[in-house]
């Protein structure tokens, strides 16, 4: 192998150990616009608490995060939610309270 | 709350429902203005459900929601397979299968959930107009198809 082709096959690892992200609210999109790129080892709560902090979000802890329509785990990384590429995660409250047939 | 407060603290929290989180969430939007919020809820293989929120004094008290089909015609009975948050019974105000969710007016004044008042939610981020929709949607998803 080529010193060339090492450092196309490293570029190449690099590229696929990162993520593009974008959260999706009803206060709004993290980035505004577009999306971030982030390692595809990081939890993904790292990107969420940043969210939190720019959209004024302070009362999270119920919500629940899906990337099209699978609920995935914060405490876990990208990769190990087996996610990669270009990631639209969405992110807001879960199914509340109430219900009861009697009511 | 004066309606004019009510009006703005409206237009504050449905400005960021806009196309594009429609179109990530696979939503219609039928109409966003003062004191209507009127959303569909689309996928693939499920029967949508279209809501209508009467924010009319927002946020003092919660939204009146109704359920409608697709036409906007009130639904005088449920799809099947709907999580236990869309009640099938008649409210005994509308007469009409209703949102027993906290978050609705139709929950909070029914006879059986006085005792949990609005008041200590309507400023939660999870009981904007925002995340009280996106509760919604995902007790529809909830549901079996």
């Amino acid at each position: 192998m080529t010193v060339a082709d090492k450092e196309h096959e490293q570029k190449g690892h690099d590229q696929g150990d990162k993520v593009e992200v974008a959260i999706v609210t009803t206060s709004g999109f993290y980035p505004e616009t577009g999306f971030i790129q982030v390692p595809a080892n990081q939890k993904v709560e790292v990107e969420l608490k940043k969210a939190a902090k720019s959209l004024n979000l302070t009362d999270t802890s119920n919500w629940v995060v899906k990337v099209a329509g699978r609920t995935i785990d914060p405490n876990h990384s990208y990769t190990e939610n087996q996610l990669s590429g270009e990631v639209e995660i969405d992110w807001g409250p879960r199914e509340g309270g109430g219900g009861q047939r009697d009511a | 709350m004066h309606e004019l407060l009510s009006q703005r603290l409206f237009d504050e929290q449905v400005k960021h429902l806009t196309p594009r989180l429609a179109q990530s969430r696979g939503w219609v939007v039928h109409q966003v203005s003062y004191p209507i919020l009127d959303f569909e809820f689309q996928t693939e293989g499920r029967t949508p459900i279209r809501l209508r929120l009467n924010c009319q004094n927002w946020n003092t008290q919660p939204p009146s929601i109704d359920l409608l089909d697709s036409a906007g015609a009130y639904l005088q009975k449920l799809p099947g397979g709907m999580s236990l948050v869309f009640n099938p019974s008649a409210h005994e105000r509308t007469g009409r299968p209703f949102v027993c969710m906290r978050g609705s007016l139709e929950y909070h004044t029914h006879p059986s959930h006085l005792s949990d008042p609005w008041e200590g939610l309507r400023t939660s981020d999870n009981y904007t107009l925002g995340g009280i929709l996106t509760q919604l949607w995902h007790a529809w998803q909830n549901g079996q198809t």
